[in-house]
């Protein structure tokens, strides 16, 4: 595949690709390079969280801040390092769909859940939904621990609905009610396990989806994952993290039945997704907005620059994002991460980590052969090296050029704070 | 800032603070940060302190410098021991009335720094910033909440990559106003979102620069060199009321390794004339006392001189303060140019000092970063 093709998958299925990165995949074709990430996709499941996360856990106060900070910066030195770029990538699109939290979800419980994540992210979508219900750090974040017949919360269901499984509109308020119903009594005892509590829970008839019974969670679980519209809808959201904010429905629905027919079965859907004709079509190029995560990881890597996961931490929070801590209905999708001022925190934090190795002779920053080194080229200098540098960083030309005689800290500085170089 | 705020800056909300700017505040009124600019100068490059207030008695300068040193005659002489620069004339007649102090022995622990690293240092008034080190303008004003539309920083100078203070605006000389921002409608909107947001934040400073070229003959010629410019630019903006706390100038070129002499009196020369020219407009306008100078390096340079009529980067420099409400004097401690460390300078002042004493005595913050620095009490 040409360059520009190579660049576009690398900067959607990992953080954006060195020069050498992008140049070793334009040997392979599209089709085979989607199979080789999704055959060695490694989100690992078997990572080493902070002791504490399997410690004791104090329920009804607020999640320490030192903990929460821990684990974001733990996920960020995951996220700079780990080989598997495609598994990092697929964990943060599951951490960001089954986004919930709130203040007193206490951190080993975030922690717990992440790494259930991380076990079925390349796994099968039906465990992963049936996680998802027991779990307690969800049930906690959405009012669910401590929910009875007596009063359901329709928080839990409704994200279950709406984000989690189905889609939004895709169902009535009499559905929330219902599944609300069904899963009463599934709470989260002082200890932070999840347990059934018999007489909290609702065993009455209801009706939901259509479907009349005494139903309880597994049986809401089971109707949801019958229904055509779940693997649309995860087939979709997909979509628009993978490939474009649009999703074209008549691939939606052929790709929703791939992942039926291999049982929600997640890589053989990937796989489509990744092959599709989509993926390289000119067209999408630059059509996603980079989430801070994805912006100061991707620098960090892209560049090498040895940062210190604390410090991504903190230039992506001063950017709008801290992992473990995502907003209600998840962070924003898309445009709606960009205003004047977020833009401005993002150029600020990614302007000071470039700062910080601008003399780092490890980086391009350095000076004209370290930028040579980083494109792969003995020497290379002027306005090749400007406009090599502008191929591998940006997908499109930038509002501001760097002149070529600009030193090489200053052109990838240029280009790395050019409006430009938020889109993937 | 949203597309309606955005809006509202340039229009209705901050009329107060076009209209009438609080410049004109009661003095011993307590200081607003939110009145009083900082005119920030940054001589790039190294400035030779030793050449710039000369220790014309120090027998220690007499015996290192042979060549590159001044005659003492033609010194501004300021008291028996120190003499300025003699392209310096308009700063000297400062001195005679009590609105420059002079900050002897500035920088910061450890050193030597490349430029870069010492620039880093000068502008987060750390001596190791990291990347989550914030410029130390942020750091001062932190405890007081701009009011809205206000900007903590506006860079006047270069038009390269310039330094991070917080929040800056680019304001470009001369006037530039006019990015190539009319790039056509594509056919993504992620694309089109962002270059917009981007033309918005220019469109912002050009409103700034437009209201600033509105503002009549200034009624004194400023050198036509690129400080000059800057400091003409500056007392415009200052006129107009632009919502800015500091504004941030540069003059390059003080990498004096080589031919220092010449090179060296005609930047302080066209520095000292643009200051001079600034002080006459603002003293006209009577924002004079609402305005502090600060000229600062990013480090000095050697006491020894080199074999190329130069000198070499060096460590401790100078800071000069001008402004209507500053005690002229000498403040800090001038290095002993007899006990260098290893060929270096050692600094007597923390550049956090000064900084700390600029929030405090300038903008009457009382908690900030710096708070634990000695202040100089040039204010």
């Amino acid at each position: 595949m040409d360059f520009p093709t190579a660049r576009h998958l690398l900067q959607r299925t990992s953080f954006g690709g060195t020069p050498a990165a992008i140049r070793r995949l334009t040997a392979k074709d599209p089709l085979g390079a989607a199979q080789i990430l999704v055959d060695t996709v490694d989100t690992g499941a078997d990572v080493v969280l902070p002791e504490w996360v399997d410690g004791r856990v104090r329920m009804g106060r607020t999640a320490a801040r030192g903990e929460l900070d821990a684990l974001n910066a733990w996920w960020l030195g995951r996220l700079r390092n780990a080989e598997s770029e495609f598994g990092e990538r697929l964990v943060l699109f599951w951490h960001q769909h089954f986004a919930a939290s709130a203040p007193d979800v206490p951190a080993a419980l975030r922690g717990r859940w992440h790494r259930t994540l991380r076990q079925h992210a390349a796994g099968n979508f039906k465990a992963l939904l049936t996680a998802a219900v027991a779990d307690p750090s969800l049930l906690v974040a959405l009012g669910q621990a401590d929910a009875t017949k007596k009063s359901p919360s329709p928080a839990f269901a409704e994200a279950l609905l709406s984000r989690f499984a189905l889609g939004a509109g895709q169902y009535d308020p009499a559905d929330v009610a219902a599944a609300a119903a069904a899963l009463t009594g599934w709470q989260v005892d002082r200890s932070g396990k999840q347990r059934f509590v018999g007489r909290a829970h609702d065993s009455g008839k209801k009706m939901f989806l259509g479907q009349s019974g005494r139903w309880g969670a597994a049986d809401i679980v089971r109707i949801l994952l019958a229904d055509d519209r779940t693997g649309e809808h995860i087939a979709s959201s997909l979509w628009r993290a993978f490939v474009s904010p649009d999703p074209d429905p008549v691939e939606v629905s052929r790709l929703a039945g791939v992942f039926r027919d291999a049982d929600y079965e997640i890589k053989p859907l990937l796989a489509a997704v990744l092959s599709s004709d989509a993926m390289v079509e000119p067209t999408y190029r630059g059509s996603l907005v980079k989430s801070p995560v994805e912006l100061v990881v991707g620098a960090a890597r892209v560049l090498y620059l040895d940062a210190k996961a604390s410090d991504l931490a903190w230039a992506a929070a001063s950017a709008g994002m801290r992992l473990f801590e995502p907003p209600v209905n998840g962070w924003p999708r898309g445009i709606a991460w960009l205003t004047a001022e977020t833009l401005d925190r993002r150029n600020s934090a990614l302007g000071r980590l470039l700062r910080a190795f601008a003399s780092d002779p490890r980086t391009p920053l350095g000076d004209t052969r370290a930028m040579a080194t980083w494109l792969g080229q003995p020497s290379l200098a002027g306005a090749r090296a400007r406009d090599q540098a502008m191929d591998v960083l940006l997908v499109v030309r930038p509002v501001h050029e760097p002149p070529e005689w600009f030193a090489a800290g200053d052109i990838i500085r240029t280009l790395v704070l050019d409006p430009t170089y938020q889109i993937a | 800032m949203d597309r309606r705020r955005f809006l509202q800056l340039l229009s209705a909300t901050p009329l107060a603070l076009w209209a009438a700017p609080a410049w004109t505040q009661e003095e011993g009124a307590a200081a607003d940060p939110w009145t009083r600019t900082v005119i920030l100068v940054h001589l790039a490059g190294g400035n030779d302190a030793l050449n710039t207030v000369i220790p014309f008695a120090d027998p220690a300068y007499l015996a290192a410098r042979k060549r590159v040193s001044l005659p003492v005659k033609k010194l501004h002489h300021l008291d028996d021991n120190y003499g300025l620069h003699p392209a310096m004339a308009p700063v000297a007649y400062a001195w005679d009335t009590k609105e420059l102090a002079i900050v002897h022995g500035v920088g910061f622990p450890g050193g030597p720094f490349g430029h870069y690293a010492a620039c880093e240092s000068l502008d987060t008034g750390s001596p190791t910033p990291g990347p989550t080190t914030r410029g130390w303008i942020s750091e001062a004003l932190s405890n007081v909440p701009a009011p809205r539309g206000f900007a903590l920083a506006a860079d006047l100078g270069m038009a390269g990559p310039g330094p991070d203070l917080g929040a800056p605006l680019a304001l470009r000389i001369p006037g530039d106003g006019g990015p190539k921002l009319a790039r056509p409608a594509s056919k993504n909107r992620a694309l089109d979102h962002v270059v917009g947001l981007h033309a918005e934040r220019r469109a912002q400073a050009r409103e700034l620069w437009v209201r600033a070229q509105d503002t009549g003959d200034l009624g004194t010629r400023f050198p036509a060199s690129s400080i000059g410019e800057q400091f003409a630019l500056a007392a415009r903006l200052l006129s107009s009321g632009a919502p800015v706390a500091v504004m941030r100038l540069e003059q390059t070129g003080y990498d004096t390794h080589r031919n220092q002499l010449s090179r060296h009196a005609d930047l302080l020369g066209d520095l000292g004339a643009a200051i001079g020219s600034f002080r006459s407009v603002l003293l006209k306008s009577n924002r004079w006392r609402n305005v502090l100078v600060v000229v600062v390096s990013e480090f000095g340079r050697t006491l020894a001189e080199n074999a190329g009529g130069g000198t070499e980067d060096g460590t401790a420099g100078v800071a000069l303060v001008l402004g209507g409400s500053v005690r002229g004097g000498m403040y800090g401690t001038p290095p002993l140019l007899g006990e260098l460390n290893d060929g270096q300078i050692v600094h007597t002042v923390d550049f956090r000092s000064l900084y700390g004493t600029i929030a405090t005595d300038f903008w009457g913050v009382q908690k900030h970063a710096f708070s634990a620095f000695p202040g100089l009490g040039f204010l």
